[in-house]
């Protein structure tokens, strides 16, 4: 008959520490498992996945005019990939955690051997690999319509920057799921997303009074840090250090301030 | 003496420090120290003229109030002790390290401010003609102001007023003064007068800040010690703290009416190239000069008036804050100014700019206060005391279990508080190796905080959680523990297998996803989603994921909920056979049958207490009632009215319920010689748990 349960002469001893092969395995099948789940979920899935391309696809190739000034096509291939990268980032972590949280998930795996940071790490490297997928289809359009004029490794500088730039839109989602119900936690999402996703100049021009404050929002540093790193010097406004600087804060901010409020406490 | 008084003013006192960082935080936005920003902002010279008003003869008169209070509760040499830990030491240390490179940011941005300027401006910047004492400035004129007072006070008392009656009209006098809208004007008099009759007195920065040279300069004594000493003989009678508490709002009214008056004279920023000359003709020096000093103690009171009127109570939050703020405000001066001097050529507004290093600045010292001053020796000299980081569970009080052996887990006289509801009260209770102890108790009885205890996620607020021997906060110990929570939505698109094979993975040695999926009989769920199950099928796989780590102790809240009978019987089949195996469970549940079936031993709870723990058998034999049936002919209202009778109902035969049965049947027997079919059972566990949960409300 199988053994159920662990060394039943062992009462009171602990268990010995979970070797590190089956430690990094948990890591895995709890980011494996986060992914698996939230591409299963269409509401989730077909808008982070599609409505970038599409848009990039309407904005950046049909509408998009030689006219609009010289390289403007790269811009809004920047623009448009910063929106693919923080998209699905912000709400992974925001409608993610938020539901686990309402729903006594989050509660359940603390009370179980969950190793720590788990869950945490799980919910980011997923944001990394939607919003991943979702630069990759952007980013093939742009290659496939033609209109961009950078190199390839440019293109490829900028993919991979945005890849890891989703880390600080998971960082400010993820604390937003750390405060707000299952049910509010969408519209707080969208309280942030969308006046990021115009405020930052990615696509349109801005007022002279609004353009000011641009350096307020994660969105624009994250696009400078990869039209720096790029090279593309004509749209460049901003040191590279200083957006990815402040990216970095953002995310030593918002995480913190999540992990602060999601910590053991009596 | 209300203590509560004295939250309103570690408040203040907190209040007072931390504006010092706002107030540091604007100068690089109006002058030029540590360094000229690119954004200047007049908002900005508005607010630090405003500060900078009242801020440190608020702190001071603070200070004098608690010197007084420290002083007679201590002792002098006590006083003195404590004084040269929490005030010398900290600015020796702050001098040593604070201050050098406090004062080398200041040079790197005054540098990075004149590069390129023309060197008549540059040469206008003025050099410091003594020892910079930076903003440690105010812990030196601290001791300055003790070692007075305490001279003052021995000469007073030897030598002056030894019947102690001329204190008695002081006090008299302050009681008077305090209690008018005219002891602000008073109180400013000395320091009018000195300000007035200073020629080099720089008009716009109000009380020059004493912060250069260690000789006594006379405005800050005659300031700052008027503030000190009024502290000082306030404390004498604290109820006066009461008459600012009912007038803060006429002061703050004077002070603002008055600062706006300054302001008028002066202008919104400082007009560095006649700083000591002011327009309009020879007397509006004196009037700035009089408004200026009488602002400053109209908003000393109504700001003391204020805490006094709303943080009056005690609140963790306040007195983090309050703790902190001695350590923000000694740590920030470096940090405040390298933030300016790395911002001020940004092209960003000074709207941005501003906040941005009040908040990074906060940021980082609360940080470094949190882990490296509050739980360490620095926290013991700035605090007075060292905060444990975690509660120290080691050292909890651990009073011999008077129900329990040592088990598998345990709670030792564990008590834990929502507020001022007490959800656990001293309890202990252990869970001991191969049984099931059932945990029941009504709504509100203290069941989930047990169980949260034991599970880690809750912490005890005093007593010990432990679980394989060690706190259950920490993940090793859970490694040898199931869990099956009561309202819990798994991953709704996850499938029955995918949700097994991600929980075992968290465990060393768990179960193959067949083997639990045998085990649990959930086999036929194996590849459905989750989110499609019934509400039955989902408790069945909550109990899968809680048995696939192969656990030494389970937690079951409410299991069978919602699952029908085959289903029931099938989990408490599992149920068994985990207890063969040696395996512990912590079962809650409202179907007291299904305590009554699978465990071995049953603790009641009720108000947080635990009321009885034992057997099922123990249970039932504790509780005296007993149940009678029989076929008879007697009344039913004369048997109800029969003493110890509790209960009486008819239907083919009476049902008696009774405390004393043997009484009652050989009434029954003696009213009815015919009676037949006689029954005397103990009460159920559900009975005996009633009247137990009954008798503890």
């Amino acid at each position: 008959m199988t053994a159920i349960i662990s060394e039943p002469d062992a009462f009171g001893k602990r268990a010995a520490p979970m070797p590190l092969r089956r430690l990094l395995r948990a890591y895995l099948a709890e980011a494996g498992y986060e992914t698996l789940s939230s591409l299963r979920t269409p509401a989730f899935a077909i808008p982070f996945l599609v409505i970038p391309v599409a848009v990039y696809l309407l904005f950046g190739v049909v509408i998009a005019s030689d006219d609009w000034g010289p390289g403007i096509a790269n811009y809004l291939f920047s623009g448009f990939s910063v929106l693919a990268a923080m998209m699905p980032a912000i709400f992974v972590g925001c409608v993610g955690l938020a539901l686990e949280r309402e729903g006594g998930l989050l509660k359940l795996k603390r009370a179980l051997p969950m190793p720590a940071g788990a869950n945490l790490i799980a919910k980011m490297l997923t944001s990394v690999i939607v919003g991943a997928m979702a630069l990759s289809l952007v980013t093939a359009v742009a290659l496939i319509a033609g209109k961009i004029t950078i190199s390839l490794p440019q293109v490829l500088t900028i993919w991979g920057v945005m890849v890891i730039g989703t880390i600080p839109f998971f960082a400010i989602g993820f604390f937003i799921g750390s405060i707000a119900s299952g049910s509010a936690a969408p519209a707080y999402g969208n309280l942030v997303f969308l006046p990021m996703m115009w405020l930052s100049g990615l696509f349109i021009p801005l007022p002279d009074f609004l353009e000011r404050w641009v350096v307020i929002w994660p969105a624009f540093h994250l696009n400078q840090l990869a039209l720096g790193l790029a090279g593309i010097t004509e749209f460049s406004f901003f040191p590279p250090s200083m957006a990815a600087g402040v990216l970095v804060g953002v995310t030593v901010l918002f995480g913190g301030l999540a992990i602060r409020r999601l910590a053991r406490a009596g | 003496m209300a203590q509560e008084r004295f939250h309103a003013l570690d408040a203040t006192r907190a209040f007072a420090l931390l504006l010092g960082i706002v107030l540091h935080a604007t100068m690089s936005f109006f002058i030029f120290i540590p360094a000229q920003d690119s954004s200047q902002s007049v908002t900005l010279a508005v607010t630090f003229y405003v500060i900078h008003i009242f801020r440190m003869s608020l702190f001071f008169l603070i200070a004098g109030f608690f010197a007084h209070m420290l002083f007679h509760r201590r002792g002098a040499r006590a006083f003195l002790k404590d004084r040269a830990k929490r005030i010398l030491v900290p600015m020796a240390a702050g001098w040593v390290v604070l201050a050098p490179a406090t004062i080398a940011i200041v040079i790197w941005g005054m540098s990075r401010t004149f590069d390129g300027v023309a060197s008549e401006s540059a040469d206008a910047v003025p050099m410091p003609d003594g020892l910079p004492l930076t903003h440690l400035w105010f812990l030196y004129y601290l001791c300055i102001f003790y070692v007075l007072v305490l001279t003052v006070r021995a000469a007073f008392t030897a030598l002056v007023d030894r019947n102690g009656a001329v204190r008695k009209r002081l006090d008299a006098i302050v009681r008077t003064g305090v209690s008018s809208y005219a002891a602000p004007i008073v109180l400013a008099a000395p320091l009018c007068a000195v300000l007035y009759l200073n020629d080099g007195w720089l008009l716009w920065f109000g009380l020059p800040t004493p912060d250069i040279g260690l000789a006594p300069k006379i405005p800050a004594m005659a300031g700052f010690g008027t503030a000190f000493g009024l502290g000082w003989l306030l404390h004498r009678q604290s109820e006066l703290l009461d008459a600012l508490r009912e007038r803060w709002p006429v002061n703050l009214a004077l002070a603002l009416a008055l600062t706006v008056v300054c302001l008028l004279m002066v202008g919104p920023t400082p007009d560095m190239s006649t700083p000591t000359a002011i327009g309009g003709p020879a007397w509006s020096r004196l009037v700035y000069a009089a408004c200026y000093t009488a602002s400053i103690w109209y908003w000393v009171f109504g700001l003391i008036g204020l805490a006094m009127r709303f943080c009056g109570k005690a609140n963790p939050v306040m007195r983090y804050v309050a703790d902190s703020s001695y350590w923000l405000y000694l740590a920030h001066m470096p940090i405040v100014f390298l933030l300016q001097v790395l911002v001020m050529d940004l092209p960003w507004h000074w709207t941005i700019k501003f906040p941005l290093i009040v908040a990074t600045s906060l940021g980082v010292l609360l940080v470094s206060y949190h882990y490296f001053v509050r739980p360490t020796f620095i926290g013991g000299v700035l605090n007075g005391r060292r905060y444990p980081r975690r509660p120290d569970v080691s050292q909890a009080s651990i009073k011999p279990l008077h129900c329990d052996s040592a088990g598998i887990a345990e709670l030792r006289n564990v008590s834990k508080r929502y507020g001022t509801t007490v959800a656990l009260d001293a309890l202990t209770l252990a869970v001991r190796p191969g049984e099931l102890l059932a945990v029941l108790g009504p709504n509100g009885a203290g069941k989930s905080t047990a169980i949260g205890l034991w599970l880690g996620l809750l912490e005890p607020d005093e007593g010990t959680a432990l679980v394989m021997g060690a706190s259950p906060t920490e993940v090793q110990s859970r490694l040898d523990v199931g869990v099956m929570m009561q309202d819990v939505n798994l991953a709704s698109e996850l499938r029955t297998r995918e949700l097994i094979a991600q929980t075992a993975s968290y465990y060393a040695n768990p179960l193959s996803v067949d083997e639990v999926l045998a085990l649990t009989g959930t086999a036929p769920l194996a590849d459905k989603r989750y989110g499609r199950l019934s509400g039955g099928q989902k408790r069945q796989v909550q109990f899968a994921t809680a048995v696939c780590g192969r656990p030494r102790l389970l937690f079951l809240d409410e299991p069978t909920v919602g699952l029908d009978v085959q289903a029931r019987e099938a989990m408490w089949r599992t149920t068994r056979r985990l207890l063969d195996q040696g395996c512990s469970i912590v079962l809650t549940t409202h179907y007291l049958e299904e305590a009554e079936a699978l465990a071995d031993r049953v603790a009641v709870l009720a108000n947080g207490k635990l009321v009885i723990c034992g057997s099922v058998d123990e249970m039932r034999s504790i509780v005296t009632r007993k149940r009678i049936t029989c076929a008879c002919t007697v009344d039913i209202d004369e048997i109800r009215s029969w003493p110890g009778v509790v209960e009486a109902v008819r239907d083919e035969r009476v049902h008696v319920t009774a405390f004393d049965a043997e009484a009652v049947v050989r009434r029954l027997l003696a009213a009815d010689r015919n009676l037949s079919r006689l029954e005397v059972k103990q009460a159920t566990l559900a009975e005996a748990f009633t009247e137990l949960t009954r008798e503890a409300a």
